[in-house]
């Protein structure tokens, strides 16, 4: 194997990538992790001209050594971004650099995106014992990965964008994960197993929200904090879009794939809100009526003849008149549905068509 | 006083006593007081009678068992015998439903009349994890409406894992006009139009708590929905989990108008900048969660800076600080002058490095409770070893979750505050690397312990300087902590941990089992061995049908065990419940994952009086 020329850390690097494969299954009690001598093994890589070295007296050619396990950990890096965590591309504007967007080597883009930046304390200081970083646990075998050039740093980044949102996916759909097939690398970190390590969700995602500064290109890539909010949820196969109606503060959900035209939404919603708008009226009213006030059928939704209005807001934000376009249309750029009474629709231009798109800047509630 | 209540009353009250007896459940229904006849035939022959001596017993009962709180001790005396049952039944204020499908709503309040506060529990944990499709059940929905006809007077509700929905709150602020307390923990379904309405409407409103809680965002204001005029009694406002933004204003006055509060949690948009606003209007606080602990984004509004660290100097009553939820390190300084009181230190979202906790932490003299991410790295522990030596509950969460990531902490942290940290009686401890030595050092140095999870992330892995399983280090934990009630196992282990559980774990009531053991006997050590075991949570380990029968004697003095993608069969799984007619077995199909058709996915089974559950999702099978 090709660790005979390196220190003793190799062959335990080495055992490790072929036997994760079978990890579930294979429990093999020769692995060895060699702690110990992991932690005589300081290893530092960075951007060129700073304070990082490479400790390793036994190693030759240690430029080239560190260019080809850069690039092999960035793949590595990147089949391991199936794992549950979010990955930390928007870090701690404190205190780390954002590799992605320097234009050096390719020391310089892969190790900050995937170690924790808070790593960057263990770093200042060598008599620190350090791990090895995740992306070294990798055999140096360069000719079964390709050697990244330098243009490739941008890839790395839209790479990652890709993993970020296919991750996103995946998490929302609580599916069994599996690793992103990346054509272009050889070995992969264990496949990921739903709920392990247990730990719940919204601390996952620690790593995606702990920064202040988040840096310019990855304002697509992983949806910021504020994005996290999700007006529309997939649970299982149904579209749920929340609708809420002027006068009742309890909004409601619908499953937009119940429904497959206008009519049916519209007496799905004054099925919904008819009871609710009843009581509300009856309490508005002091109660002084009897309870069992009579429920009004809630109609003429979409043509504007009824007392209320559905309208809803499409994902750009817009306010627009539900049945204008045609219902599949709808049912693909639909965020959220209101249903507004119709004498205050007057005062606002609505638009009923996309051409002629006029924000409302009425009060949400 | 012990003597059977069949012999003493008069006549026309046995045939209420004898229907009594026939309940097997002992379900004290309907009989109310002393002396008073149960519902049923009989009661035109009722006239005015002299209260028979064993009423006056009743009576003193009944003030006495007034002071019994705890429910362990209120279960033991109402075993005693009716009348004790019955009292008892009157007398418990505080109910408690550790499985919301053990016992329906209506059977819990005709036996326990006059409750003023409720706790119940739902869905099983491992479902917090996504191992089980959603939508499983655990409605608050029938339990609130049977209260509101049942409790008028309802003060508390404390619901952990239930799915709430907003006509839920809604009729929760609508029924009961005393309430004080609502604490969500790690409940769904709910928004904030549902929280507007609990904060519009409970006017009595002391504690509103939401902790792990998902809450959708409805766009409604809900901070605002408070009662604008006069003072609010609220003591406590916790709201770190609510993932949207609030009305700061709204907030502000709010505090202002609240002068009893003593807890107040925020959530991660509001900005350190607003976060100085409040705490400088309520000194008086006990418990503070800092929100995002950072600078507001978006447009630099030129935030003047504060003196946040005379700020902090003067809440003298702080002793339990979280959030930090976006740290800015630099901001880190000004929490120094509440260390010295601190108890409660929350730091689990707080993305730093060791210097950056020492800078903290070495004036943490009184800490008891500590909460940290794995940034801080071994040395942070050791700091922390070196300092509290009052600690008691010490949680080290991963900040990368991955089974290959890197690992800041291992069995150095371990060992360090096993040295340091003598009191410990509380641990959770993710990390890659662990090896048996300080897993036994820990068993050693920490006899206290009561708790002990450890989650080493990568699976079945051996320890790393001697190859072995970790079958010794937990063996030594079940050894020497006397006291040790939970257990949660990780790491590469035989059917010999579970036999070390099963012969010491004597005490142990929780065990969370995943990835380990070789064979049926590890599960049947720990079911025939463990006497008080009540929850156990199974995954991915081979455990099969015959394991599973060797719980047979055991599984009524459950509260739940939970098996997944282990190698149970649904004949297995069948027997069990043809066996154990009062067991619920319900087998789970995760429909994402791909299975072998014979195999059953999620076997979920709990003792329950009432059948199968009439609300079950279509995924789930209940076998009988």
């Amino acid at each position: 194997m090709e660790g005979s020329s390196r220190n003793e850390v190799c062959p335990q690097l080495l055992d490790l990538i072929p036997k994760e494969r079978d990890w579930p299954v294979n429990r093999d009690g020769e692995r060895r992790h060699g702690l110990s001598e992991e932690n005589k093994l300081e290893l530092r890589l960075g951007p060129p001209g700073e304070d990082w070295s490479v400790i390793d007296s036994t190693r030759k050619n240690q430029r080239e050594r560190s260019e080809s396990l850069l690039s092999l950990g960035y793949f590595s890096s990147v089949a391991s971004m199936t794992h549950a965590a979010a990955i930390n591309t928007k870090s701690n504007g404190s205190q780390t650099q954002m590799f992605c967007s320097s234009e050096n080597s390719v020391g310089a883009v892969l190790p900050s995106p995937w170690s924790s930046s808070a790593y960057q304390g263990k770093k200042q200081h060598n008599q620190q014992k350090a791990n090895a970083p995740s992306f070294l646990q990798l055999p140096p075998t360069p000719q079964s990965m390709p050697v990244m050039p330098q243009e490739a740093s941008q890839t790395c980044c839209t790479n990652v964008v890709d993993l970020q949102s296919a991750e996103k996916k995946i998490f929302s759909t609580s599916s069994a994960m599996t690793a992103v097939p990346n054509s272009s690398q050889k070995r992969t970190a264990p496949a990921p197993v739903v709920g392990w390590p247990p730990i719940r969700s919204f601390r996952k995602n620690l790593a995606s929200t702990s920064s202040s500064k988040p840096p310019p290109e990855s304002q697509n890539a992983v949806p910021d904090k504020v994005a996290s909010k999700k007006p529309i949820e997939t649970c299982g196969r149904g579209l749920f879009v929340k609708i809420n109606m002027d006068g009742v503060p309890i909004g409601r959900k619908v499953d937009l794939k119940a429904y497959d035209s206008y009519e049916k939404l519209s007496s799905a919603v004054d099925e919904l809100f008819r009871a609710l708008l009843a009581a509300q009226r009856d309490s508005s009213a002091g109660g002084i009526q009897n309870k069992k006030e009579e429920e009004k059928e809630i109609t003429g939704l979409l043509d504007g003849s009824g007392e209320y209005t559905l309208v809803y807001e499409d994902n750009e934000g817009d306010r627009m008149l539900v049945g204008d376009v045609p219902w599949h249309m709808f049912v693909s750029t639909v965020k959220r549905l209101r249903v507004l009474k119709s004498s205050e629709l007057s005062a606002l231009s609505l638009c009923s068509s996309k051409q002629e798109k006029v924000l409302l800047n009425s009060p949400m509630n | 006083m012990s003597e059977d209540d069949d012999r003493s009353p008069p006549l026309d009250l046995r045939g209420a006593d004898i229907a009594e007896s026939s309940n097997k459940t002992r379900n004290c229904s309907g009989v109310s007081g002393s002396g008073v006849p149960g519902p049923g035939p009989g009661p035109s022959s009722m006239e005015f009678q002299a209260p028979y001596p064993d009423q006056v017993l009743e009576n003193v009962l009944e003030n006495v068992l007034q002071f019994l709180s705890s429910r362990r001790d209120r279960n033991a005396a109402s075993l005693v015998c009716k009348s004790w049952c019955r009292v008892e039944a009157l007398t418990r204020s505080e109910l408690f439903i550790g499985n919301c499908y053990s016992v329906s709503p209506r059977r819990a309040t005709v036996r326990f009349a006059r409750v003023r506060s409720v706790a119940i529990k739902g869905r099983p944990r491992f479902a917090d994890f996504n191992l089980m499709p959603p939508d499983w059940g655990a409605h608050f929905a029938p339990w609130v409406a049977a209260m509101a006809s049942a409790y008028p007077w309802l003060e508390k509700v404390y619901l952990k894992r239930m799915s709430v929905t907003d006509d839920d709150l809604a009729v929760l602020a609508e029924s009961f006009p005393s309430f004080k307390e609502l604490v969500l923990v790690c409940c769904d379904g709910f928004g904030t139009s549902g929280l507007a309405i609990v904060a519009s409407k409970c006017r009595q409103l002391r504690v509103l708590d939401l902790i792990e809680s998902e809450v959708a965002d409805d766009d409604m204001d809900w901070i605002a929905c408070f009662p604008e005029n006069g003072t609010t009694c609220l003591e406590s406002l916790i709201f770190d989990c609510v993932e949207c933004p609030i009305n700061f204003e709204a907030l502000e006055r709010l505090v202002a108008r609240s002068p009893s509060l003593k807890k107040l949690r925020l959530n991660r948009f509001v900005s350190i900048g607003q976060l100085y606003r409040l705490v400088v209007r309520s000194p008086q606080l006990t418990h503070l969660g800092t929100g995002s602990f950072s600078a507001a984004e978006g447009p630099a509004q030129g935030e003047p800076e504060h003196d946040y660290l005379s700020a902090f100097a003067a809440c003298k009553s702080l002793v339990c600080l979280s959030g930090f939820r976006e740290i800015l390190p630099d901001y880190l300084p000004a929490i120094r002058p509440v260390c010295a009181n601190l108890t409660s230190l929350n730091f689990s979202y707080a993305n730093i490095n060791a210097e950056q906790l020492k800078s903290v932490v070495l004036h943490c003299h009184k800490l008891q409770s500590f909460w940290v991410l794995d940034s801080i790295c071994d040395e942070g522990l050791q700091a922390v070893a070196s300092t509290c030596k009052d600690l008691r509950e010490l949680r080290v969460f991963p900040f990368d979750a991955r089974e290959d990531s890197e690992g800041p902490v291992s069995e150095v942290g371990l060992q360090a505050i096993s040295e340091g940290c003598r009191k410990l009686q509380s641990i959770l401890y993710f990390c890659q690397h662990m090896t048996n030595a300080a897993v036994v050092a820990m068993s050693q140095n920490c006899p206290e312990l009561e708790v002990f999870r450890l989650c080493i992330m990568g699976r079945h892995r051996p320890d790393p300087v001697t190859g072995q399983p970790m079958d010794e280090g937990f063996g030594a934990i079940v050894r020497n902590c006397k006291m040790l009630t939970r257990l949660a196992v990780s790491g590469l282990l035989t059917d010999r941990a579970f036999g070390y559980i099963g012969k010491y774990g004597k005490l142990v009531r929780t065990l969370s089992v995943a990835f380990a053991g070789d064979s049926d006997m590890g599960l049947k050590y720990v079911l025939e061995g463990c006497p008080r075991l009540q929850k156990l949570e199974i995954r991915d380990s081979p455990f099969g049908d015959a394991a599973l029968r060797s719980g047979l004697h055991h599984y009524y003095n459950m509260r739940f065990l939970w098996m997944s993608s282990c190698r149970l069969s649904p004949q297995g799984c069948q027997g069990i419940a043809r066996e154990l007619p009062r067991l619920v077995v319900e087998v789970i199909r995760d429909e994402v994952a791909e299975h072998k058709d014979d195999a059953v996915d999620i076997l979920y089974m709990y003792r329950s009086l009432e059948g199968p559950r009439d609300d079950a999702p279509r995924f789930v099978t209940i076998l009988q």
